[in-house]
């Protein structure tokens, strides 16, 4: 695994230098390329200097506020970019995702975590190992075929429960908040769908789930929304 | 006491009054008698009428009229002819007879009455006097207990009385105990009683008198008024109180909505700070979690664990966010010590050199970015200080000049003694130094310059703060000119000062 950075660019954007020190001896012996700035203007810069693959966004940074940045970004650039936030800030994350970021991380995070998360930005981002099949764990997804397998056992699902597992696949290992959700499978944001939606994610995980009540494949990102867990 | 006695001057007691009128009516019948023949039964006539011009500016109507029959009874009996008779022969006297019981009943009259209106007028003027000069007071009151004060002046100087006020309670519907205004006139009893008075039960008051402090939204007190024993209040008076009761009511509603306002000012501002508190000890304590965190698990890491160089530097990444976070909670204990007052001097002998010395070598690889320049004066008077406090006071300053000069500046460190061997210290970054106006809240609990850089609880400083001044020095900071912060420390031993 230590050659999975492969030259990938990733740009740090944080005040805090300690972190940036700790998160680049992390990203170099991981081969990732690294640059790290504290604020967001030397950030704006880098991202048209260095043209990173990845950019982890600190969203408590001193001069402007880490949304505002995030907003800018978006206007020009769509290079992915993951949030670093503290915890019980659901709203902002939300927030965050809405104005564009593509992922969060939680502070304190876990190295091995945080390389996961890069890696599937990268792999989104360049639409790598896209093909129809899936396979993860005990979950096999044919999205050619809709068919969906568990521990290679045929499961039936309703066509409203494969639209959003098949969602779920398309996103694996992303965070999707309920809103993006509703929006791709209902196409309008109404709140009431939220609970429909919620009816649904159990009815799925009833059949892809060892115990639906300690879901190990579709996770839900509380205050958030879903994320599909890649294993390997 | 010089009191106002225009309430009881209105008539002198009536029994006096008829004894007067009785007076005048024997005195002139009495000195006319004998010369009744030489003037004429007319003329007494006159005096008679005369005398009743004269009664009515200083007695009452009653006494006065009383005064014009018996004038009437003693003329028609003594002196008109025949005498010692009701009786009257001739026409012109008995004209002249009831032409004066007519003029005299009339003037006697129309004169006390324009007695009355005015004693009225000048009364209601008095009125408007004492009113006027207890809104005057009450306008420049700037306090509830202002407002009781000034009313209790007033009060004292117009009726002799004393006063008691009880409020509202602040939080609840209730009357508050507490007593303000003369605190002799409280009593269970007596509170007891205005509480009646509060929540409009009626109640028949023998000693003080309640009233009501009524506002549109409701009573918001209570007023107890003790006249004086000998003095009982008269109509007028009570009037007065009432009018007196509504100035004082307005003035009272006034300072309680403005310390309402006030309160909620001080809880709002009490919020922001703990919110304040909160997002910077929060965030200082989980960067350093996050730190550790992150090193922690990337020596998970096959990729970091696998390079033996690599892992060294997440190991000293680690231990400088554990010292970080021990930095941190030092601070916040040492705050606390001095907020509870447990900061304890344990003074001895010592030498500034050695102090920086200890101070430096502790923090030297914090240092590892930054020229530091140390000039101590040489034979600096020893000083007599608490050794562990005044070293955290010394790395609390440093540690701040470290974190707002850019690496690769230079930090002064100058200690020298002045002529009185007070020994100053000066500790010199290479930062942009603060606004003017945030020089003096640098040392303030939590204060962190608007806009500046992540780090720090916005406590450092007011350690060193509270440390110096519990050894009697002095501390201040000022921008140098051409950029950088300049914080100062003045300490001298503790028989100089």
């Amino acid at each position: 695994m230590n050659d999975s950075g492969k030259g990938f660019k990733i740009l740090i954007i944080d005040d805090e230098s300690q972190i940036r020190r700790l998160l680049r001896i992390s990203l170099e012996a991981n081969q990732f390329k690294v640059f790290d700035v504290g604020t967001g203007k030397e950030g704006m810069v880098s991202v048209t200097m260095n043209h990173p693959d990845v950019v982890l966004l600190d969203l408590g940074l001193p001069d402007e506020d880490g949304l505002e940045v995030l907003k800018n970004l978006r206007e020009w650039s769509r290079v992915p970019v993951i949030v670093l936030t503290v915890e019980d800030s659901e709203p902002v994350k939300v927030r965050a995702l809405d104005l564009g970021a593509d992922d969060y991380v939680t502070k304190p995070f876990n190295t091995a975590e945080l390389l996961a998360r890069i890696r599937v930005a990268i792999r989104h981002s360049y639409k790598i190992d896209e093909s129809p099949v899936f396979t993860d764990g005990e979950l096999e997804v044919d999205l050619n075929l809709r068919l969906v397998k568990i521990k290679g056992q045929e499961i039936k699902l309703t066509a409203l429960e494969y639209s959003i597992l098949a969602l779920f696949i398309r996103n694996a290992g992303k965070v999707m908040t309920h809103n993006y959700i509703i929006r791709e499978i209902w196409g309008n944001p109404y709140a009431e769908n939220a609970q429909i939606l919620r009816v649904h994610v159990a009815q799925i995980r009833k059949k892809i789930e060892k115990n639906p009540s300690i879901p190990e494949i579709l996770i839900t990102e509380s205050g958030v929304g879903y994320r599909l867990k890649v294993l390997s | 006491m010089k009191k106002n006695n225009w309430f009881k001057e209105e008539f002198k007691p009536k029994s006096v009054e008829f004894l007067v009128a009785m007076a005048t009516t024997a005195a002139i019948g009495g000195l006319s008698y004998p010369f009744s023949q030489t003037i004429g039964y007319q003329t007494v006539g006159f005096l008679f009428l005369m005398s009743i011009s004269v009664l009515s500016l200083f007695i009452g109507r009653g006494p006065v009229l009383f005064a014009a029959i018996l004038n009437f009874i003693v003329w028609n009996f003594f002196f008109i002819p025949p005498v010692f008779t009701f009786h009257i022969h001739r026409i012109h006297d008995l004209i002249a007879l009831f032409a004066y019981l007519a003029v005299a009943l009339s003037s006697g009259i129309l004169i006390t009455r324009i007695r009355t209106n005015q004693l009225v007028l000048t009364k209601s003027q008095d009125r408007i006097r004492i009113i006027n000069s207890l809104l005057e007071s009450l306008n420049n009151a700037g306090s509830i207990r202002d407002v009781v004060k000034r009313t209790q002046e007033v009060v004292n100087k117009q009726f002799g009385a004393e006063m008691i006020v009880y409020l509202k309670e602040k939080e609840g519907s209730g009357l508050s105990p507490k007593a303000f205004g003369n605190s002799g006139l409280y009593s269970e009893e007596e509170y007891n009683l205005a509480l009646s008075v509060y929540i409009n039960n009626p109640v028949t008051l023998t000693g003080l008198q309640y009233y009501p402090l009524t506002v549109q939204r409701g009573n918001i007190g209570v007023i107890g008024i003790s006249f004086n024993k000998t003095n009982d209040p008269d109509e007028e008076t009570l009037l007065l109180v009432r009018s007196f009761v509504a100035q004082i009511t307005s003035a009272l509603d006034r300072e309680i909505n403005i310390d309402i306002a006030k309160e909620k000012e001080i809880y709002m501002e009490s919020q922001k700070l703990f919110q304040t508190v909160l997002n910077s000890v929060s965030h200082e304590l989980r960067t350093p979690i996050a730190i550790i965190t992150a090193a922690v698990s990337s020596l998970d890491d096959e990729g970091t664990a696998a390079n033996p160089e690599t892992r060294k530097q997440v190991c000293e990444e680690l231990n400088s966010a554990a010292k970080r976070l021990n930095l941190l909670v030092e601070n916040i204990l040492d705050m606390s010590k001095i907020d509870s007052g447990y900061l304890r001097l344990n003074r001895q002998a010592c030498d500034i050199s050695d102090l920086f010395g200890m101070a430096i070598n502790e923090m030297k690889p914090d240092f590892r970015h930054h020229n530091l320049k140390v000039n101590i004066a040489e034979n600096l008077p020893t000083i007599m200080i608490d050794i562990h406090w005044f070293r955290q006071a010394l790395i609390n300053i440093l540690h701040n000049s470290i974190n707002y000069t850019p690496a690769g500046s230079d930090i002064y460190i100058e200690a020298y003694a002045d002529a009185k061997g007070l020994v100053i210290v000066e500790i010199l970054d290479g930062g942009t130094g603060v606004p003017e106006h945030s020089l003096k809240k640098l040392f303030e609990k939590f204060y962190r310059v608007p806009g500046s850089k992540s780090g720090g609880t916005g406590l450092g400083l007011t350690i060193a703060k509270a440390i110096v001044e519990a050894h009697k020095g002095i501390i201040f900071a000022k921008n140098r000119e051409g950029g950088g912060l300049s914080v100062i420390i003045i300490i001298g031993n503790p028989e100089d000062e």
